[in-house]
């Protein structure tokens, strides 16, 4: 059965990179074509679908006309379906990203595969959310975001699995500079992650993920009382303490459950103090954001350092999946803060039901100076 | 680089046994009954089988060629192989002769012990040996492998705690990501949580991170030393003497003590108990993976939760006990008893020296494949310049090559079977490098096998650069090409038996 | 080393040892130790031993030791519970010999591929004895084939009891008790006994209606039972246990399933047994071996601790491999979240069950259960016309029994003592193992028992008994 494939490609993405620019995001108008020229991202698409065409699944590639993909696959000889006409302007923007994103949903692909860095990420979160897998193939500067496999073959590889049906979806975190200029959660996505079971080789192991997030949650609620105030930070595996409380949490703001059952979402600082000093039990459950091991300061300014405090560390869990923190070495969890926080230290980090690890949890100014000397 | 071995596996295109023989051909014949035909019902009403086993019917010549190919169609340790963590051996064939005798192969295990002291005096006489080179006090053959010795190590921490009334409050064992996965599952097998302490910068978990965890929870530790990157953390004692400060026990996996025999003991550190592997370490074949042996041994307050039966001298007499604060039994019986019997041929065979020989040169082994590994392009080892030089293993990397080529190791782990060079091991979960490769020299294989395999690995990297869906695509020249794993987890395709297969794929 | 090289050691010639040591550029490996503080090393503590070079004075050393045992093989052996002693074919032993397959270790779905398709046909051939069509690579041993099973249940259904029949063989029960745990910590499993009916030698089924509550994970049977005694009511008992919501596991011998139907045919979950009587020699209880089967699915396969290997197509058409299936599950694949533990086991004696279901085949696996049979029960017979000595059960016992000597006011100790001095190997002592048997034995009889076997077994029952 043939599996209709939407193919997406920011034009300029990886581009900044070279220019120390961070990003795209801002590129003048004027290097725009030499951007384009570069083919940077359109290269790396051709890679991950070189290497999946190698492993020979049945699928049909639908791009939308112009440079947000046909082109590139037209020049790479790569057979595909074109949607729509080309667009009217010549230098895209976010709102054709998100639009042909849509379109594509709306054409019914069944998986989409995009070529770009964290800024994409987030226009395609914003277009399409969790309404269909994604598959990131790693051509930005910034990829922090949990949709990017590790190379493009990677990516080629992973599209395999999901036609064979060797793959599963879970929700995956989407970071960048969202509002305000800070870095954190931004959105989220659904993506696909691999089962390869083959005898010595690498295998995607069984509880980790979202069924670990539902463990770390289940066994953190069954040991609490209806006298706690709950504080759930952002992030998947700290919302899923919030499912298990019953409610829907935001995921990328802190959300309170109080003992009388009701639910503040999304609070901010000044109010979280006021909750948190006039709670008796108050908890807050910490996850660790993106590939970097942020615990606080990104995306999550909300638990500022008196909000901490105030709860007090022991009764702070930290909580991450175990491939989340297996992927950091060294075995650190950063804070971005303005003040010295009690956080810092060796911290038990919940990855389980039944498991957990131990981190240090260090300034991240500090541990940057030390790494300098 | 030297020439590389022109090889081709047997490949017999050997159909499954279903598939061979016709109605009614015989292999082996039973004896019929000396007894005088019967009249009566044998069993109650419904109990008998209506219609016959769907065995395969084979003459006894078509299962011996058959078994024979299947076993030519398997490499084993008869090329190159060098799986590390597994620490591969010569297994001398007089010990499986010996092994063959009826006064072990045909010994029931309920004999009166008078009736084999023979046997039970060699395992004696092990487990005297063992003692010599642990410093432990007492070892237990029973577990079936090195990851029943881990789960036996939880057992008698449970019965210890359980013995001075702490078990309720003791529940947490504590292990680090590079124990062997076997230590954390044993634990939870055995009812405890798992806190698994990360490796830091030094290539070794830190004592301050074990202090952040442990206290009157805490039930034991469990751990290598070194770990399977050939890091020896030196701080062991006190993390021992961290453990025992808050009341727990502290137990050593032994299964990388290749580099260490004769100068390392495990008692000496610090530790309760010890297991060392006798499949591994020792001397006794893997048999595919097994039957092995995990003799576990521990210290003297630890002797009296043993399971029985336990092996004791008494005067001339060698007999069987049960030890009075006894966990019972993980395992019916003595264990692989004969594993014992070959292990201890093995150790007598090496005397100390020879085993100081074998832990000199299976470290020598590996940094002189450690000094050749580093010098091909797209090679690179785990935490560079670190805990140098390494012991027995170095787990390195192909990390480089995979961006350079796209292919992982495990391309290019099939591609080297076809030089006769058996898979490496990458590493056990979790995977603290990317597309991680740990070979181990051991004392066994000679400097021209470990060129050898160095050769090929190298012939194979370039392969990889000129032509690399020579290698993705590979083996080609093994039993069989490469498997599509792609149905293996699932319900609607795997088969673990012909019966399922033909259900499932009825159409072949 | 001194001297010459070792022969287990290649690099150990002087030659070799040197061109190493260049290359790593150091005058002698100690220096390669460099990690390990000083304070941690004890070689001065051991207790040094000369080694052995020479085959020769090795194989004398160890056959002075083992000269004059007595075994099973020098002796008329009645011995059994739960292990026993069958046939071992010629075929078993030359296959398993091979040092391809006795030095394999893990290898690739292809480096190692015929003894990838030996785990499978024996799964596939025990599986066709058992009616089932998951059957696990083996695990350590019966006794853990039914922890691992109880475990199974209990992860299924959330519940935590066992019920086990209270006439369990002691080895195996000891097994199950340590993997049921301690109630003090997490997923611990309370066994639960269910009386045996002393007139039938069989699980009573109102003990057992009253014994599986519904906090029930589990019943587990044995048939025959560990008295010898073949369970008449076996499908009551399933559908019992079906009722109350807890899962079937019944342990089995397979030597039996030759002419017995498989109780998976009467509704049995999880059929567990012993291995050890499908070629694989008694050595001294290093013969252990169990395994763990199911009906193919889903559901259960999922809580297998064991390997297992499925066939699979190859890159080459009509091709087929071997690969592991649900690796993930495995504690090498999940570390701690994996289902209990797995390590290695005794996969060599898969490959010989596969080679003795292969010779034997359905007629052969049909004969032989007959003939065991027939030679237990004439056995029983005749001792049970000796004076002062009863058999138990007789009329429904599959090839072990018990035989009750407490009417010749002689201990069993002292029987089986006066006929090791006839070169017999009495039966198993069940003194104190269980209400009503002291000065009881359990008997095994096999094909290997021949008439001439049985009469000497008598005549010196006899002596000893008048003694």
């Amino acid at each position: 059965m043939t599996v209709s494939v939407g193919v997406l490609v920011n034009p300029i993405a990886g581009f900044g990179g070279t220019l120390a620019m961070h990003g795209t995001d801002e590129l003048p108008a004027a290097r725009f074509d030499e951007a384009v020229e570069a083919n940077w991202a359109g290269h790396r698409m051709t890679l991950a679908l070189d290497s999946f065409l190698r492993t020979g699944g049945e699928a049909e590639f639908v791009a939308v006309q112009g440079l947000l993909g046909a082109t590139q696959l037209a020049a790479a000889g790569i057979h595909h379906r074109t949607l729509g006409s080309p667009p009217a302007i010549r230098r895209t923007t976010r709102a054709d990203t998100i639009d042909a994103a849509r379109r594509l949903l709306a054409e019914g692909v069944e998986v989409l595969l995009f070529a770009g860095g964290d800024g994409t990420a987030t226009d395609i979160a914003e277009a399409i959310g969790t309404r269909m897998p994604v598959i990131g193939v790693p051509s930005g500067v910034k990829m922090h975001s949990e949709v990017f496999s590790r190379s493009p073959v990677g990516a080629g590889r992973l599209l395999a699995d999901v036609i064979l049906g060797r793959a599963s979806s879970e929700l995956a975190e989407v970071l960048d500079v969202g509002e305000g200029g800070f870095s954190g959660v931004v959105g989220m996505l659904l993506a696909p992650r691999s089962h390869e079971a083959l005898q010595g080789a690498k295998t995607t192991t069984v509880g980790s993920g979202s069924s670990a997030a539902r463990g770390i949650a289940r066994e953190l609620v069954a040991h609490s009382d209806n006298a706690v105030t709950w504080v759930i930070g952002p992030g998947t595996t700290a919302g899923a303490v919030g499912e298990e409380l019953g409610f829907e949490p935001t995921l990328l703001g802190v959300d309170v459950v109080h003992p009388s059952g009701l639910v503040e979402l999304d609070v901010d600082e000044n109010h979280l103090f006021d909750v948190v000093s006039a709670a008796g039990h108050p908890q807050l459950v910490l996850g660790v954001v993106g590939g970097q091991g942020f615990l606080l300061g990104r995306g999550n300014q909300q638990l500022s350092t008196r909000v901490i405090d105030s709860i007090g560390v022991d009764r702070i869990h930290i909580v991450a999946t175990a491939e989340k923190v297996s992927a950091l070495f060294p075995p650190v969890l950063l804070l971005d803060v303005d003040t010295p926080s009690s956080l810092v230290g060796y911290r038990k980090v919940r990855t389980g039901s039944r498991n957990s690890t131990v981190m240090r949890v260090v300034d991240a100014a500090a541990q940057f100076e030390s790494a300098q000397r | 680089m030297s020439t590389i071995r022109r090889y081709h596996a047997a490949a017999w295109d050997e159909a499954i046994v279903f598939e061979l023989g016709a109605p009614g051909r015989r292999g082996v014949v039973p004896p019929a009954s000396w007894a005088p035909p019967s009249t009566e019902p044998s069993f109650a009403p419904g109990l008998r089988r209506e219609s016959p086993p769907a065995l395969p019917e084979l003459a006894e010549y078509e299962v011996r060629r058959h078994y024979t190919h299947l076993a030519q169609q398997t490499l084993g340790m008869m090329g190159v192989s060098l799986f590390g963590t597994c620490t591969m051996k010569h297994n001398p064939t007089v010990n499986e002769q010996v092994g063959a005798r009826h006064e072990i192969a045909e010994v029931h295990p309920r004999q009166d012990p008078s009736t084999y002291q023979g046997v039970l005096g060699i395992v004696h006489s092990f487990e005297a040996e063992l003692c010599n080179l642990s410093g432990m006090s007492a070892f237990s053959f029973q577990p079936g492998g090195g990851a029943d010795a881990a789960y036996l190590h939880a057992v008698i921490t449970r019965a210890y705690h359980a013995s001075r009334g702490e078990l309720a409050q003791r529940t947490q064992v504590v292990t680090t990501a590079q124990a062997h996965p076997c230590n954390p599952a044993a634990a939870v097998s055995a009812g405890f949580e798992v806190i698994t302490l990360p490796i830091e910068e030094g290539g070794y978990p830190s004592v301050a991170a074990l202090k952040a965890v442990i206290g009157p929870k805490t039930a034991a530790l469990m751990l290598n030393n070194p770990d399977d990157m050939g890091i020896y953390n030196p701080h062991i004692t006190e993390f021992i003497d961290a453990v025992h400060d808050v009341g727990g026990l502290a137990f050593y996996d032994n299964a990388n003590f290749n580099g260490v025999m004769t100068r390392l003991r495990a008692r000496e550190l610090g530790f309760d108990a010890c297991m060392f592997m006798l499949h591994k370490t020792f001397g006794a074949p893997k048999g595919g993976n097994g039957p092995s042996v995990g003799a576990y041994g521990c210290s003297e307050e630890l002797a009296r939760f043993l399971p029985g039966p336990r092996v004791v001298k008494n005067g001339e007499a060698y007999e069987l006990v049960e030890p009075d604060g006894s966990v019972g039994r993980v395992r019916e019986f003595l264990g692989n008893v004969p594993q014992v019997i070959k292990a201890y041929s093995w150790t007598r065979a090496m005397g100390t020296e020879g085993l100081r020989t074998a832990a000199d040169i299976s470290v020598l082994a590996n940094n002189y494949m450690e000094k050749r590994l580093m010098a091909i392009r797209g090679v690179s080892m785990s935490l560079p310049g670190k805990a140098l030089p390494r012991l027995e293993m170095t787990r390195y990397s192909l990390e480089e090559y995979r961006v350079e080529t796209g292919l992982t190791g495990g391309d290019v782990q099939n591609r080297m079977t076809d030089f006769g060079i058996d898979a490496f091991w990458m590493s056990h979960e979790p995977w603290i490098v990317p597309e991680p490769f740990t070979p181990e020299a051991g004392e066994m294989w000679s400097k021209e096998d470990l060129d050898e395999w160095i050769d090929v690995l190298e012939h194979v990297l370039e392969e990889g650069r000129r032509d690399p869906e020579l290698v993705r695509t590979s083996p080609h020249n093994q039993a069989v090409a490469q498997i599509d794993g792609s149905g293996l987890n699932d319900p609607e395709t795997w088969a673990v038996t012909w019966a399922a297969y033909r259900r499932k794929h009825a159409q072949v | 080393m001194t001297g010459s090289a070792h022969p287990y050691m290649a690099n150990s010639a002087a030659g070799s040892m040197q061109a190493l040591l260049d290359v790593v550029g150091v005058s002698s490996a100690e220096e390669l130790f460099a990690q390990i503080p000083a304070a941690h090393r004890g070689d001065s503590n051991i207790v040094p031993s000369a080694g052995i070079r020479s085959e020769q004075q090795l194989r004398r050393m160890l056959e002075d030791r083992l000269r004059g045992g007595i075994s099973t093989e020098s002796h008329v052996s009645f011995l059994g519970g739960g292990y026993w002693k069958h046939y071992v074919p010629a075929l078993c032993d030359e296959i398993a010999s091979r040092p391809e397959i006795s030095t394999s270790v893990w290898g690739t779905p292809s480096s190692d591929h015929g003894r990838n398709q030996a785990w499978f046909e024996f799964a596939s051939q025990l599986g066709a004895l058992l009616d089932l069509e998951f059957v696990g690579l083996p695990v350590y041993s019966w006794g853990c084939a039914v922890g691992h099973a109880v475990r199974m249940a209990a992860r299924m259904n959330g519940r935590s009891v066992v019920v086990v029949p209270s006439n369990l063989d002691r080895e195996r029960r000891l097994v199950v008790d340590t993997y049921c745990g301690y109630s003090e910590l997490n997923g611990a499993v309370t066994v639960r006994e269910v009386a045996v009916d002393a007139a039938t030698g069989m699980i009573s089924l109102d003990a057992l209606a009253a014994a599986v509550t519904d906090e029930v994970a589990a019943v587990y049977i044995e048939t025959p039972n560990s008295w010898g005694v073949v369970e008449a009511d076996i499908a009551r008992m399933i559908e019992l246990t079906h009722d109350s919501g807890a899962q079937a596991i019944v342990g089995v011998d397979p030597i039996a399933l030759g002419s017995l139907a498989s109780p998976a045919d009467f509704g049995a979950d999880i059929l567990v047994g012993s291995i050890q009587p499908l070629g694989i020699h008694l050595n001294a209880g290093g013969g252990v071996g169990g395994f763990i089967a199911t009906r193919d699915e889903e559901v259960y396969a999922r809580q297998f601790p064991t390997l297992q290997v499925s066939i699979a197509p190859t890159t080459r058409e009509g091709e087929h491999a071997f690969g592991l299936t649900l690796f993930a599950q495995s504690s090498y694949g999940s570390r701690e979240l994996g289902n209990d533990w797995t390590g290695n086991s005794v996969y060599l004696w898969a490959v010989r069950a596969a080679v003795y279901l292969a010779l034997l085949g359905p007629q052969g696996m049909h004969e032989l259960a007959d003939t065991v049979v027939a030679n237990a029960r004439r056995t029983a017979e005749l001792i049970d016309e000796l004076d002062g000595v009863s058999v138990r059960y007789r009329d429904s016992i599959f090839k072990e029994f018990i035989v009750d000597f407490s009417a010749t006011g002689k201990s069993v100790e002292q029987i089986n003592a006066g006929l090791l001095a006839r070169g017999v190997l009495g039966g198993h002592d069940l003194t104190g193992s269980h209400d009503g048997l002291d000065g009881c034995a359990l008997y095994c009889v096999t094909e290997v028992i021949s008439e001439d076997d049985v009469h000497h077994l008598l005549g010196a029952l006899a002596e000893v008994i008048a003694a």
